[in-house]
């Protein structure tokens, strides 16, 4: 069953007199509890994609389709409802609020939807990320590793249909990023979770299921095909 | 070492710099522009009002000079206008009582001949208004405004003829003259002024002066006013003035030795009130600056990291802040002289021709200071980041957040947009002050400032001045044809206008109180001993032992009511009044006057009596007298013994029939025009009924009136602006700077509207965290303020709730709307822009 969809997706930016098209026609499927990788050069449009596809920025044209809803068509604050539900966000820069210590964080998107958090199930995540020591810290008092497993945390512990996330390595050192790339499979084979992610290193690419390629805002490869589980 | 050329880049990046922070630039330039247009504008508004409210004061006094001396000789007023801190001196001498026009009662209108100084350099500066010139001919007068009222002239005419029955004040009898007195004489209106006095009172012809018979050196008639050169003096002034002109054992040089401590006060007030405005506006630049402090520090660190030097980066400053302020201060400036000499004037003069004039326009060292003051405070301010960023390395300031490292780990649970907004307003503490501080101070110099205006009010001022609105008093008392005016009937239809709150009576009659020494001893030998005295002590004593019913001797029965106004007044004046005992007829209270300085322990002493207009003329009566008085609620008095005051009761019992000699009506709305005229036409033809009227003293005062209250409610707008304005920057600025933060939290499911909760929570925490410093701070300051510039003496401090409670309302409904409307405005870029846009 796919839970995501994209179709004929095109976003256009004017410039002057020049036309930038950060996608130009994208096509691609994925299955629930898929984890694919999204591939690609700077200025390929990987992470365009991934902001259209979590509902952060509108197509000039075309469809995004998440869990049978056309997300296209929906308004800002409904947008950010949908958000906080269905998608989990890791960012290459944590995204993090200041103020807030690593449970307050968690479980912010939760509570902004109104509801009570889970408590066992955030400490089941909070555990697994090894964060169960830090979960008072400030994040200023926290290494980029444990700032990005916060940010996972957060993107997890809504329950969302899918995870997407942007370059979550890109600020850390080799070791870290294993350790946190290993942490977003196991835990999205565990809790059976659909992921996105961007990157543009082939190596941490090829952790996915599937790798998709993505140069000049279009898809050369692996947009609807299932690529063998490793 | 060669001197490198740079001086073209460092112009360069200054300009590119300019133009890249230009949001950032503009909300600085508009808080320069705002600082330096309140500066100028407070002062040169607040300077006006002061002048509008002592004018109007002035106006009150009727008179301008600093001291008098009583009854002045000939060498001594020389000698004084000789002496080197004397400006000049007047001469003034109430040489008449005007008693009847025609055969209307005129209320003992007293009639002064002053000399070309006193007219000239004294009283002209006190008028609103004068028309003719000062009486030169023997029959010609000079009248004021309420006295031709009481005449029941509407359209005076110079020249017309005045048919007016006067009394000399060389007679025996003084102001209270006896009839036979009484000189008929056709006068002619030379002229007629308007203070805010309320005096019925005229200026008389030299040549008249000298047909009375009235010495300058008589008894309380002659004064010389004294204007000095500097208004500040001392005890110790005014005793070598006496002891130079060898002062008289019944002459006395009046003064107020609290001048300078007055003064002084005064000044420390005002310049704390300038230096809070100071402040406000220093917050106001340095806030809007501060507020991008960390985003500055990495800019300039990068720019070191370049090879930039301190220097270099002190250059781009410079002409940043030089580039703000040439934009800023000039266009504070103009929009202050075209605020003030173009609107507020507007205004005023279309309230009243005459007001146009009234907002002086700032002098040009009010608008050098708050643009040098503007200037100042933006390059400090903009110095600042320079200088964190030059004391540190080019890579720590690259890295700067200004949030401190080793932040605690805090033991929460909380997430809700509650919790958040109260975070978020704490977030950065020394800006949580700076923004509170700010806002707190503008509140509350609004709510000192607002307090001032308030009780400078003319209907405040008249409201602390008079008990009662209109004041009727039946002139034939202690006259041989005494007789009811104010019968039960008319005083019923006075009742039974609906618009009427209140009416209060006073009788009177006459008493005899035979000498007792334990009651009368000590009031008596100190009344002698005073300036005051009526002539020889042992002589007249035994005159008194002899003949008590003598007239220098007599004494008056007031009756009042016990559950009116007039006891509550009197219990506040009188201590240990108990209300029963004084119903009941057991105690009295007497009026000690304002001739004697002291009780003279008259309290717990028995007062005999008779009542000679009572059915049994010659009985005794006796009470105890519960409390001694300075002011009689009755007018009129007989000799020297003191007044006894009785419940109306009692004086009924012992009079069997009362006569009423005053009524003083209050209205349900203070200052009814309509109702005014309702209480009057109940006496319309009556001849021998004066009033005393709080509306027509209003009237007077409208027109200075206009004044201070268009200057006052400019002032206190002004203030409210500065406060809302600073907040508004504040905030502005403050989710420029958190764009980042907003964009993050939408990206993570909170909804714009939740944005906007927590906005609209966080402003409102501001505002009632400065509100409840505000008031805490203010309304005692207030009450400083208040007793330091009170000019007249009698006013009351109050505060004015009502535009207070508009004042807050309105401030937490800003400070909650106003973060929201800025985002709404500020954040329409996508979420993906925003997050990008604060990066790197």
């Amino acid at each position: 069953m796919d839970i995501l969809i994209a179709e004929n997706l095109k976003k256009y930016y004017e410039t002057g007199q020049v036309t930038v098209k950060a996608l130009d026609g994208i096509n691609l499927s994925v299955k629930k509890g898929e984890f694919v990788a999204v591939v690609g050069t700077s200025g390929s449009g990987k992470s365009t994609l991934l902001h259209m596809l979590g509902g952060l920025d509108n197509p000039t044209s075309g469809r995004v389709i998440v869990g049978g809803l056309d997300i296209s068509k929906m308004t800002k604050d409904g947008l950010a409802v949908f958000r906080r539900r269905k998608i989990g966000f890791v960012f290459q820069n944590y995204n993090l609020l200041p103020l807030m210590n690593v449970y307050e964080n968690i479980v912010l998107p939760i509570r902004l939807d109104g509801i009570r958090p889970d408590k066992k199930y955030v400490g089941q995540i909070v555990t697994l990320l090894g964060l169960k020591e830090k979960i008072y810290a400030m994040p200023n008092q926290l290494s980029g590793g444990q700032q990005q497993r916060v940010a996972l945390a957060r993107a997890l512990a809504a329950k969302p249909a899918i995870i997407l996330a942007d370059e979550p390595t890109g600020n850390l050192d080799s070791r870290t990023s294993q350790d946190v790339l290993g942490l977003i499979k196991t835990l999205g084979q565990r809790l059976g979770q659909t992921i996105v992610m961007i990157t543009h290193n082939e190596e941490i690419a090829q952790m996915a299921q599937r790798i998709i390629r993505i140069e000049d805002g279009k898809i050369y490869g692996g947009g609807e095909e299932h690529a063998e589980s490793k | 070492m060669l001197k490198v050329n740079n001086k073209g880049i460092v112009a360069e990046v200054a300009k590119i710099t300019y133009r890249a922070n230009w949001k950032r630039n503009l909300l600085t330039i508009f808080a320069i522009l705002l600082t330096t247009f309140l500066i100028s504008i407070v002062i040169a508004i607040g300077s006006s009002y002061w002048d509008a409210i002592s004018q109007r004061q002035l106006r009150m006094e009727g008179m301008d000079y600093d001291i008098s001396l009583t009854e002045p000789k000939k060498e001594q007023a020389e000698l004084i206008r000789s002496m080197e801190n004397v400006k000049w001196a007047g001469l003034s001498v109430k040489c008449a009582i005007a008693e009847k026009y025609q055969d209307l009662s005129l209320g003992k209108s007293r009639l002064y001949w002053v000399d070309d100084t006193c007219w000239n350099r004294q009283i002209i500066p006190a008028l609103e208004t004068w028309k003719g010139t000062y009486p030169q001919k023997e029959d010609e007068l000079l009248l004021s405004e309420p006295l031709l009222k009481a005449m029941g002239i509407k359209n005076p005419k110079l020249g017309m003829k005045l048919p007016i029955g006067y009394f000399s004040l060389a007679d025996e009898g003084g102001e209270d003259g006896d009839e036979e007195a009484l000189v008929q004489k056709d006068f002619t209106l030379c002229g007629w002024y308007r203070d805010y006095s309320g005096r019925q009172q005229g200026y008389v012809s030299k040549a008249f002066f000298r047909t009375t018979g009235v010495k300058q050196t008589d008894l309380t008639q002659g004064s010389l006013k004294i204007t000095l050169k500097s208004p500040f003096y001392t005890k110790e002034d005014i005793v070598s003035m006496q002891n130079a002109v060898k002062i008289g054992r019944q002459q006395i040089i009046e003064a107020d030795y609290d001048t300078i401590s007055t003064f002084l006060k005064m000044l420390v007030v005002l310049a704390l009130m300038l230096i809070m405005i100071f402040v406000t506006g220093y917050l106001f630049i340095y806030n809007s600056l501060y507020i991008s402090i960390s985003k500055d520090i990495r800019y300039y660190g990068q720019l070191k990291t370049v090879g930039m030097t301190s220097r270099q980066l002190k250059g781009i400053i410079y002409r940043q802040t030089l580039t703000n302020s040439l934009i800023g201060i000039p266009l504070g400036i103009i929009s202050s002289a075209l605020v003030s000499g173009i609107i507020i004037s507007g205004i005023l003069s279309a309230m009243d021709p005459l007001s146009a004039d009234a907002v002086s326009p700032a002098q040009l060292w009010v608008y050098l200071i708050s643009g040098v003051f503007a200037f100042l405070t933006n390059l400090l301010s903009s110095k600042k980041p320079a200088k964190i960023a030059g004391d540190c390395s080019p890579v720590e300031a690259i890295r700067y957040t200004g949030v401190k490292a080793g932040r605690r780990a805090k033991k929460r649970e909380q997430a809700g947009i509650g919790a958040m907004a109260f975070q978020n307003m704490f977030r950065d503490k020394k800006q949580a002050v700076i923004i509170l501080m700010s806002f707190t101070i503008a509140i509350a110099v609004f709510l000192v400032i607002n307090v001032v205006v308030r009780a400078n009010n003319a209907e405040h001022l008249l409201n602390s001045i008079y008990s009662f609105d209109i004041e009727m008093v039946n002139e034939t008392s202690i006259e041989e044809n005494e007789h009811q005016i104010f019968t039960e009937k008319k005083l019923a239809q006075i009742r039974e206008i609906p618009s009427v709150k209140d009416v209060r009576t006073v009788t009177a009659a006459r008493a005899v109180i035979p000498y007792d020494e334990a009651f009368l001893g000590e009031y008596y030998r100190e009344l002698y001993k005073s300036r005051y005295t009526p002539g020889n002590y042992e002589k007249d004593i035994k005159l008194y032992k002899h003949d008590p019913a003598n007239d220098l001797f007599l004494s008056r029965l007031v009756g009042i009511e016990t559950d009116g106004k007039e006891f509550e007044l009197l219990s506040q004046e009188a201590d240990g009044l108990n209300a029963a005992d004084f119903e009941a007829g057991k105690t009295a209270v007497t009026v000690r006057g304002v001739m004697v300085d002291s009780d003279c322990h008259m309290k717990g002493k028995t007062a005999v009596f008779s009542l000679p207009q009572s059915p049994q003329p010659k009985k005794q009566h006796s009470l105890r007298i519960a409390a001694v008085t300075r002011h009689c609620p009755a007018v009129f008095s007989e000799g020297y013994t003191p007044e006894l005051i009785v419940s109306q009761t009692f004086a009924e019992k012992l009079l069997g029939k009362t006569f009423t000699e005053v009524v003083r009506v209050t209205y349900d709305e203070a200052f009814s025009k309509e109702t005014e005229k309702q209480v009057r036409a109940v006496f319309a033809g009556e001849k021998d009924v004066t009033y005393n009227s709080k509306l027509d003293r209003y009237d007077e005062m409208q027109h200075s009136q206009n004044q201070v209250m268009v200057l006052g409610g400019s002032l206190g707008v002004l203030i409210a602006l500065l406060a809302v304005l600073n907040y508004l920057n504040m905030m502005a600025a403050s989710i420029q700077n958190r764009s980042k933060e907003f964009a993050a939290l939408e990206s993570i499911g909170m909804t714009s509207r939740q944005v906007r909760k927590m906005l609209s929570l966080e402003g409102a925490g501001y505002g009632i965290l400065s509100l409840v410093a505000a008031a805490v701070a203010g309304i005692p300051a207030s009450y400083l303020v208040f007793e330091s510039t009170n000019l007249y003496g009698g006013l009351s401090w109050s505060v004015p709730w009502g535009s207070n409670l508009l004042l807050f309302a309105i401030v937490i409904l800003l400070c909650m709307a106003a973060p929201v409307l800025l985002y709404r405005r500020t954040q329409k870029a996508s979420i993906i822009d925003r997050l990008r846009a604060q990066e790197g």
